[in-house]
Formats: C-alpha cells, structure tokens, sequence
C-alpha cells in the first residue's frame, strides 16, 4: 500500500476493493459510483500535493478513505441484498 | 478537474430542503466514515475544529464534529448556512472583522470562532445541504490550494452519502425500497400535518406474468415506475413494498390534492404503451389513506391497504379513499 497514491495502483486497489465487496456481478449503480469514487479520491491527491501536504499524510489519508469506503459498500451490498423483493 | 455539478440551484430553498430530506441522514448516530473525514481535515489543515453540517430548515445539525460539543446550533448562527450560497469555498480570515458575523454569538462567545473555511456539500442535482469546514480560534488565511483541498473532500462526504442512498432504491424500478418507505412513513407521521399515503397494486400482474413471461413483468414494472416518478413531487416518495405493490407518500397533501395525484397516475398507467408487447394492457387500483395524529406507521398502512381492497373489490382500475380513522386491526379487536 506504499504506492497507493500513484493513479494506475489507485485504481487498481479500487478495483480490488470493489470486488472484495461486491463480488463479480457489480451492480450498475455502484460501479459508477465507485468509479466516481475513485475519481474523487484523485482529486483529493492531487488537491492534497499542490497545497504541499506531506506525502507521509496523503499516503495516510487515502489509506484511511479507501478503507473507509470498502467497509460502507459491504454494508451497502447487505442491506441490497436484504431488501431484494 | 473538478466534479462540481453544472447546474447549481441557490435559489431554490424548497428543493434543497428535499433533496436534504431525502438522504434520510438527519438525527442519524454518528458514523465512522464521516468522522475519519473530520480528523483527517483537523490534521491536514491544522485546526482545533472541523464538522460535517447539514443545513436543515431552522438549525445547522452535525453529523460528524471534531472540537466542538453538541450536535446542533441555529441555522441563523450558522457560517455554513453562508457556504451552501456558492459552489466555491467560503473563506474567512477574520470573523470579527467581517460585517456578517463580527456580532455572531459563535464569534462573540464560545467557542470564539476567529477563521472559518468551508466547502459546500452539493447533490449530483445541484443543491447544497450542507458543508465540511475548517475553523480555527485564531485568525489566520487560508490559501488558495487549502480551499480546492477542502472542496475535494466535500465531494468525497457527498459520495458517501449516495452511497448510503443507493441502498434505499430498487434496483429493477428505481423506487424506494420498503425499508426506505417505512421510514419515510415513520418520518411523515411525525409531522404535525396532513398527508396521504397511496398503495398501488397492478391488476391481474400474475397473469401478465403466466402469459408474456417475467421479462414481461420487469418491463411493466419499470414503466410503471416511470409513471410514478413523474408524477411524484419533489416532497413526496414513491417506492415499491414488493412484487406488484408500488406506494406514494404525499406529505402535505389534502384528500383531493391526494386524489388528483391518484387519478393521474391511475389513468397514465392505464395509458402506458409498452414498446415490446403492443397487446398488452396493465392497469391499476389505488388506495389512499390520510394520515390521522392517533396512528402509528403499522395503522397508517394498515389503513391504506384497506383502501386498496376496496378498490380492487369495486371492480379494480378504480381510485378508493379510506373512509375510515380505525385501522382494521383495531376495529376487529374491539
């Protein structure tokens, strides 16, 4: 998880993160989601670099955001699945 | 880059204040995702306080504060009812030098607000509810680059809230499931004012299935759903309880307002041309029931379902209004 702040390894660990939680069958509305998701957390990246903030810190913060993240969709793809008709 | 939404609506306070509603986040406990955020925005920007707020109709309610006690102020207290204005960050160096809020009890008084940076927090619709911000005791400027910063996490907090809200809506009609209805019905029963509750059931949907098959099914379901979400008023939700059975909430309406919306959509589905089956032909029977101060959500329910055995037993495709304030569950134990 060094280089999670590079783009190409970001959007795989969101990729990875997306599968981990939502298996293969990826509903639409959260794929886009997530992909507006990862296209937002690079932002924050990219934002977070020109205000000069430490590397250490937006390593940390990105960590913490993605984590955060995956742990929303698991609870996200439960309840779907608990409401299907 | 920016993922800022083209369409900002400032002006349109009622639809803001739906869109807020509809997130069903207000009052809600605190959770790990949005306080993380406020951390990480008290570390990175070096400040004592930062908050996740929505603006609700007459106070500010935090759903994630760092620095700071309680979980609400007055709106008109508010600096980020000042953020919801602009798409842009609000940036203040010093409060007490700024006319708006140098007499502002937050900056007169505890917790001696000095400066204040916030980003709004914008609805892929265009409405600000709410924002993240950054505030310090003591003045101080916040540059340029800090203010794209804090509007990229401001977009990562309104993420997380559609990602909560994706879990509310059904996934073949786009209707709210039953669980986010019964939770507006709950919500809507609070209130101190009339509404309407609607229960739809498509006549004789069994055998549209038997005869053209599921795919058949999902597609008049999904047309149905269409017709539902157009007429729906932006204060107002429709959902689906299960199978065939749709539901409208219409907070605010009177019987015949309720009617209205009911014979519309009654005749709309009754109008629906499906593209793949030209023959075939769905329509619909509706109850309606209006929200009584002595019910609970179960009576409420209990009193629209009746409503719409009414209809169905008066020849179906046809709109009943509950006559009734006893639920049949009641009205059976006396």
């Amino acid at each position: 998880m060094t280089e999670i702040v590079e783009t190409e390894t970001l959007e795989k660990t969101m990729k990875a993160v997306a599968e981990r939680a939502l298996g293969e069958a990826v509903p639409p509305t959260l794929q886009t989601l997530t992909e507006r998701h990862l296209e937002k957390v690079l932002n924050l990246v990219e934002t977070m670099r020109a205000a000069g903030v430490d590397e250490s810190i937006v390593r940390h913060s990105i960590r913490e955001i993605i984590e955060s993240y995956e742990q929303e969709l698991v609870k996200v793809v439960a309840q779907m699945a608990e409401d299907r008709p | 880059m920016t993922s800022r939404p083209i369409k900002f609506r400032p002006d349109d306070e009622f639809g803001r204040q739906c869109a807020l509603d509809r997130l069903h986040v207000l009052d809600t406990p605190r959770e790990p995702e949005f306080e993380k955020i406020t951390r990480l925005v008290t570390t990175i920007f070096d400040v004592p306080i930062a908050a996740v707020t929505l603006i609700d109709r007459d106070r500010q309610w935090f759903k994630s504060v760092q620095g700071l006690d309680g979980t609400e102020t007055k709106r008109e207290i508010a600096f980020c009812d000042h953020t919801i204005r602009k798409t842009q960050c609000m940036n203040i160096a010093d409060a007490t030098l700024d006319p708006r809020f140098a007499d502002n009890p937050m900056v007169t008084g505890e917790p001696y607000i000095r400066s204040y940076l916030g980003a709004p927090i914008i609805t892929a619709d265009g409405y600000a509810i709410g924002a993240l911000c950054a505030i310090d005791y003591k003045p101080r400027s916040f540059s340029p680059e800090q203010e794209r910063m804090l509007v990229s996490f401001a977009d990562l907090v309104m993420n997380e809230l559609e990602l909560r809200q994706v879990a509310s809506v059904d996934a073949l009609t786009g209707l709210s499931t039953r669980r986010a209805l019964v939770q507006e019905i709950e919500a809507v029963m609070g209130q101190q004012r009339d509404a309407a509750l609607l229960f739809l059931d498509l006549d004789h949907f069994k055998a549209i299935n038997d005869r053209f098959g599921h795919a058949a099914g999902d597609a008049v379901l999904q047309d149905v759903a269409g017709v539902l979400l157009d007429n729906c008023p932006d204060i107002a939700t429709a959902g689906r309880l299960g199978g065939e059975e749709l539901a409208m909430i219409l907070p605010g309406y009177d019987e015949d307002a309720a009617q209205e919306v009911a014979e519309t959509v009654r005749r709309s589905i009754a109008a629906l041309a499906l593209v793949d089956y030209p023959d075939l032909v769905v329509t619909t029977s509706v109850g309606i029931a209006m929200r009584h101060a002595s019910h609970d959500g179960h009576a409420w329910m209990e009193m629209a379902d009746a409503a719409l055995y009414e209809a169905k037993r008066h020849g179906r495709n046809c709109v009943r209004l509950s006559q009734s304030v006893t639920p049949p569950t009641m009205a059976v134990q006396r």
